[in-house]
């Protein structure tokens, strides 16, 4: 009763701390009504997509992110981590919404459903959502919002094989999904409360035994680590991707895996300051989280090298970047989280520069590496961006995969030095060795491009305008990130997450 | 031995009973007054059209499920309605807010209600209700036995048919 007046005065805060996911929730509903008419109009659907989308980054700017503040009646927090990762579920479905413009015939005719353009806003509405929750409430509720567009948006090229990834995908995200919320109601169980910020939670940790906090701890990861794609969760990821159109696939390689990483970050932390109190039976989180990263950078970058279909391969190669991703969670420090968040940014870029060219292959909906042959010196500028985006994709300088790497591997060598942890060493040798081990099958792409004659699909190679002009920002972006990174560092240095 | 019952069991012992008469009390006054016309048809188990007995294992019309979800969407609606309605009116919250809860709860509501009633609007525009009906394709076949001839033939049979049961 006390507690009313209090929550009432809050509502226009919460909503005004709110204003952009509104705005895409309201995006959402006109994209449908548009849809709704008879007639069909996908451009004025993109166009209003794009709109809704550069609207919600626009209002996301002024956000500060110097401070940390509980956001969306104390179900959210504002803070850095939480905006940068807005910003980049926003900008991965703005990206989205803009090459399928240019879908080709290959791709089938998604892009002229008001459903198409309705479920990528949700998406990233999902998204923005995962990304600011600390309540494992809302947690859910968007990672099944969240889930739920994936599954229907696989479903897009309308063949078999689409609805059997489709399928794939369902079954799986659903069993996780139920393991995930049992593990949160264990949770609720120990603690009698989902918010991960509450003393009382806390408190409810350390009064339980270790063994079945550690248990539901994991069920509720498990549920983080499947939308990642991240060892033993990974099995989705090349079947969905290689079976729907290049733009849905780069939306379900990078939204729904940044979306995760800032709730997984704030969960984690919680469950290691209690297991610090724990003296006695202390779990080490740091140990667990380095032994996923070190199976998931192992197993996408093997698995990649027998692979011969392109968006496979991009497949694996994503598997791969998320064991970077959480090698950097593993790092437990302010660093760690910085070096996240601009390995984020490089892999939301490059992810989508080597989608949108994979475009230059497509001549049937399964695109072959074999496909790319002598494309280089058909279509010299398409062999460029080939280039510099493989190079990202690498690490290898002059690009923003370079520094991306080189701060990962610095965070990791600053935890070692702080935790003498045996398994950070561990995973900083197999992350150093997957990056070799990942050269064999990236420089397989320009090897095709350049060496291998002659070409086979000379109609095939052909791009949109709209891509090429794309592609070649992304690939400006990958080389000014690597040159000038001055001001993007500073931007996340700013981000101070207290470990 | 005394068992202390909660006086709130009563009130769904209660609940129970005039549920259970109330089924009782329609099912006598339908057999009083309706004409008295069995049929095979009829007297089958009611099972929404389908045949009631054999494996479980069968093809349904897609368009079951396109019905169903729709139904589920506002069932839900009704689910999150019913401890809605119970707060919503609460005279003590709403004299401690000076009607400020009143006016956000119906807001919060309405908003819900609506986006819903969009999703009913979207299916309505889209056809997705329209109950497809099969189109019968008429033969261009012509055959040398006359029509008469088979309308007799199928009124003799269908007398034995129907003396059968």
């Amino acid at each position: 009763m006390e507690r009313l007046l209090p929550f009432l005065d809050s509502v226009p805060e919460a909503l005004k701390g709110l204003l952009p996911e509104m705005l895409l929730l309201g995006g959402i509903l006109l994209v449908l009504l548009i849809g709704m008419g008879k007639q069909i109009r996908p451009k004025l659907l993109a166009a209003v997509s794009v709109l809704v989308l550069l609207g919600y980054l626009a209002l996301l700017l002024p956000v500060s992110i110097d401070t940390t503040q509980a956001m969306g009646l104390g179900l959210g927090v504002a803070d850095g981590l939480g905006w940068f990762l807005r910003i980049l579920v926003g900008a991965a479905a703005l990206l989205t919404v803009l090459i399928s413009l240019s879908s080709t015939e290959q791709e089938g005719s998604y892009a002229q459903q008001a459903e198409y353009y309705a479920l990528v806003l949700a998406m990233c509405l999902a998204g923005a959502l995962v990304a600011v929750s600390t309540h494992l409430l809302l947690l859910f509720v968007a990672i099944e919002f969240l889930s739920i567009g994936g599954y229907l948006l696989t479903q897009f090229h309308f063949t078999a094989k689409s609805a059997e990834a489709s399928m794939k995908y369902i079954l799986f995200g659903a069993a996780v999904s139920a393991i995930s919320l049992f593990g949160i109601s264990l949770l609720y169980g120990f603690t009698g409360t989902l918010d991960l910020n509450s003393y009382d939670f806390i408190r409810g940790l350390l009064s339980s035994a270790s063994l079945p906090v550690l248990l539901a701890a994991f069920l509720v990861i498990g549920g983080m680590l499947f939308k990642m794609a991240a060892v033993p969760y990974h099995f989705w990821m090349p079947d969905v991707l290689s079976h729907t159109p290049v733009p849905i696939a780069a939306l379900l390689a990078t939204l729904p895996k940044l979306a995760v990483l800032g709730i997984l970050v704030r969960l984690v932390k919680r469950l290691d300051d209690v297991s610090l109190i724990f003296v006695d039976a202390a779990v080490d989180w740091q140990a667990i989280l380095a032994v996923i990263a070190l199976l998931t950078l192992l197993v996408g970058n093997l698995a990649a090298l027998y692979q011969t279909q392109l968006k496979r391969l991009l497949a694996y190669s994503s598997i791969a970047h998320v064991g970077f991703l959480l090698a950097a969670i593993a790092c437990f420090s302010s660093l760690g989280i910085q070096s996240l968040l601009f390995y984020g940014l490089m892999y939301v870029i490059a992810t989508y520069a080597a989608f949108l060219m994979s475009r230059s292959a497509d001549t049937h909906q399964l695109i072959l590496i074999k496909d790319l042959t002598a494309v280089g010196r058909t279509h010299p500028w398409q062999g460029v961006l080939w280039t510099i985006t493989v190079m990202a994709l690498i690490g290898l300088p002059p690009s923003l995969g370079f520094t991306a790497k080189v701060l990962v591997f610095s965070a990791l060598w600053e935890s070692i030095q702080n935790y003498y942890h045996p398994w950070l060493w561990a995973l900083l040798l197999v992350s150093i060795g997957a990056t070799v081990l990942s050269l064999f099958y990236y420089l397989r792409i320009p090897y095709y491009l350049y060496f291998k004659g002659p070409a086979i699909h000379l109609s095939g190679n052909k791009m949109s305008k709209i891509d090429i002009w794309i592609g070649t920002f992304l690939c400006f972006l990958l080389l000014l990130g690597f040159l000038m990174p001055n001001g993007l560092l500073e931007l996340i240095y700013r981000v101070k997450f207290a470990f | 031995m005394q068992v202390a019952i909660d006086p709130s069991l009563a009130q769904i012992a209660l609940f129970i009973l005039g549920g259970l008469g109330f089924v009782m009390i329609s099912l006598l006054v339908a057999r009083l007054i309706r004409p008295n016309r069995p049929n095979p048809e009829k007297l089958s188990i009611y099972e929404s059209g389908e045949e009631p007995i054999g494996p479980a294992w069968m093809q349904f019309n897609a368009r079951f499920y396109v019905v169903a979800l729709i139904f589920l969407l506002f069932e839900v609606e009704i689910l999150f309605l019913f401890p809605w309605a119970l707060i919503f009116g609460d005279a003590e919250w709403q004299a401690a807010t000076n009607g400020r809860w009143g006016y956000f709860a119906l807001a919060e509501m309405s908003i819900f209600v609506l986006i819903l009633a969009f999703g009913l609007a979207y299916v309505w525009a889209k056809g997705h209700l329209d109950w497809v009906k099969p189109n019968p394709t008429i033969s261009a076949f012509k055959g040398v036995v006359p029509e008469g001839k088979y309308q007799s033939i199928n009124q003799k049979y269908s007398q034995f048919k129907h003396g059968a049961s």
